[in-house]
């Protein structure tokens, strides 16, 4: 048995690594690939083995995630809001600390989620009825708040293109014919958008220093803080996920960039160990890797699922080995090459992607997601109110 | 390109992008798909399917009914209390998904054909 568990991990993190590095792939997008090879899969091993490769997978992915979000502005939905602070820091020859700090995130929110485990298993069904009463009012005081706190000359077009993003996201995902909605949405809003203005202004990337960034250890302490305490808020309740808990996050607390990276980190970590703890105290799926779990085993044991925290801390530890080693070839040779030609290499792939994945009409909410993208980066605007494209249409689907 | 241009064209992009995006939303629907080829795989996925209605009950301001085109049945839900439709042929539009292992539709349209 226990050969069979490592092998399965082994394999998990190969997978994860590859998936992770592919720009724009969700890790839900993953899970729904294996399912619908899931027949082939069990001709050779019985259904918690396979578990035990998604979790492996699925915690590798997040992450491995980052890097293509924060060296080639290609994101999905859970790291969307890193590539900005990520780009910065890229521009200052710093790609690789931004990296380490989302590691520093994702690992240490990873320890918290496990080592909080017990008290979120007891805890978190009684707290189930009253988030689904607030969250919704949660989400609107924030953006609020959020919005009150801009300059004023800010706060007008900060509102207007939240409501943008909230229209066609509610548009988008109401759209019969396009597969997998999130994909376009989210690669033209914060990836596509970014890549363009790259590609106009002509950037040029420095050469990349392999070396951490400072930061102190109340930084650190506060991204985790804010990491588990959002993230718990979000993993019980449909609909919400880890952009809502970054969201939530910058509104409950002013924090810099490099923090906020380490939060990003945390938050995608955090939300998938406790969707697996979610999963098996009220059996309600609430990721993507959740639901296939969910289906493979049916209700499952407390053991099976300390089994699977288990291996998703074996995993996880093995990723941040994993992601160092790739953000260091990253850092090595993205300066090497003709960044303008890299940038536009990636755009012709992802406007590639879209019509496979999501079909023929995904291209227009593509186009215009980038063009709304490049509008918000052009204002001067924040990208978080971007987030409204899966906010908006939350807010509606809890009040109506 | 200096950037107010650049502003403008993009704002100008997303404003015409987004109004097709509704119009076209609201206007193109799947084909119609019979109900013994839903499975699985296709949760979360949007369907159209043609059929008699039977079995209707309202609990809670939610209504349920079973959904029968020849191939096969379907239970289909909607969030509130909507008419009769007992007895009745139907296209529904909405999502399918699944429900302590059954596969469901959620209703997001329903005509009345006969």
């Amino acid at each position: 048995m226990i050969e069979y568990i490592l092998i399965a991990i082994f394999l998990g993190l190969v997978a994860g690594t590859l998936t992770g590095l592919i720009p724009g792939i969700h890790i839900n997008l993953l899970a729904l690939l294996l399912f619908s090879s899931s027949a082939f899969f069990l001709q050779f091993t019985d259904p918690s083995i396979l578990v035990v490769f998604i979790i492996s997978m699925a915690v590798t992915h997040t992450f491995l995630d980052f890097l293509p979000s924060i060296f080639l502005g290609a994101p999905d939905e859970d790291t969307a809001l890193s590539v900005l602070p990520g780009h910065r820091l890229l521009l200052k020859g710093k790609g690789y600390g931004a990296v380490k700090l989302t590691v520093v995130g994702s690992f240490f929110g990873l320890l918290i989620a496990l080592a909080l485990a017990p008290f979120f298993i007891v805890t978190l069904p009684y707290f189930y009825p009253f988030l689904i009463k607030i969250i919704v009012f949660l989400l609107i005081a924030i953006v609020i708040f959020l919005i009150f706190k801009e300059e004023k000359s800010k706060r007008i077009p900060a509102l207007f293109l939240f409501l943008l993003a909230g229209i066609l996201g509610y548009a988008t995902l109401n759209f019969p014919l396009i597969k997998q909605p999130l994909f376009p949405l989210f690669t033209g809003l914060f990836g596509a958008s970014l890549l363009a203005i790259s590609i106009v202004k002509n950037v040029k990337l420095p050469e990349q220093k392999i070396k951490p960034i400072k930061i102190k250890r109340k930084n650190i302490l506060q991204a985790l803080g804010l990491g588990i305490f959002s993230s718990s808020l979000v993993s019980f309740l449909p609909g919400v996920g880890s952009s809502q808990a970054a969201v939530i996050s910058s509104g409950l607390k002013k924090i810099d960039e490099k923090t906020f990276l380490i939060l990003l980190g945390a938050i995608n970590t955090i939300v998938m160990i406790l969707s697996f703890i979610v999963l098996y105290s009220v059996s309600r799926p609430r990721t993507g890797i959740a639901v296939f779990i969910g289906r493979f085993l049916g209700i499952f044991s407390e053991q099976q699922l300390w089994l699977f925290l288990a291996v998703a801390l074996l995993a996880g530890s093995l990723a941040v080995f994993i992601t160092f080693i790739f953000a260091r070839i990253f850092s090595k040779n993205i300066a090497k090459i003709d960044y303008k030609k890299l940038c536009l290499a990636i755009l012709v792939f992802l406007t590639i992607l879209v019509p496979i994945l999501s079909g023929w009409l995904a291209l227009l909410v593509f186009i215009t997601a980038t063009a709304l993208g490049i509008s918000t980066s052009m204002l001067g605007i924040r990208k978080m109110y971007l987030m409204g494209c899966l906010i908006l249409p939350v807010i509606i689907w809890y009040l109506i | 390109m200096k950037t107010r241009t650049l502003l403008k064209f993009s704002l100008i992009t997303t404003l015409i992008g987004i109004y097709l995006v509704i119009v076209l939303a609201n206007n193109l629907e799947p084909n119609i798909t019979k109900i013994s080829d839903i499975n699985e795989n296709m949760i979360d996925e949007w369907v159209r399917i043609k059929g008699d209605v039977t079995n209707q009950r309202n609990i809670n301001g939610l209504t349920i009914f079973t959904v029968y085109d020849g191939t096969a049945g379907i239970r289909a839900v909607i969030y509130k209390d909507v008419g009769n439709f007992e007895g009745a042929e139907v296209i529904i539009l909405g999502k399918i998904f699944e429900y302590k292992d059954e596969i469901e539709i959620e209703i997001n349209k329903i005509e009345v054909v006969r």
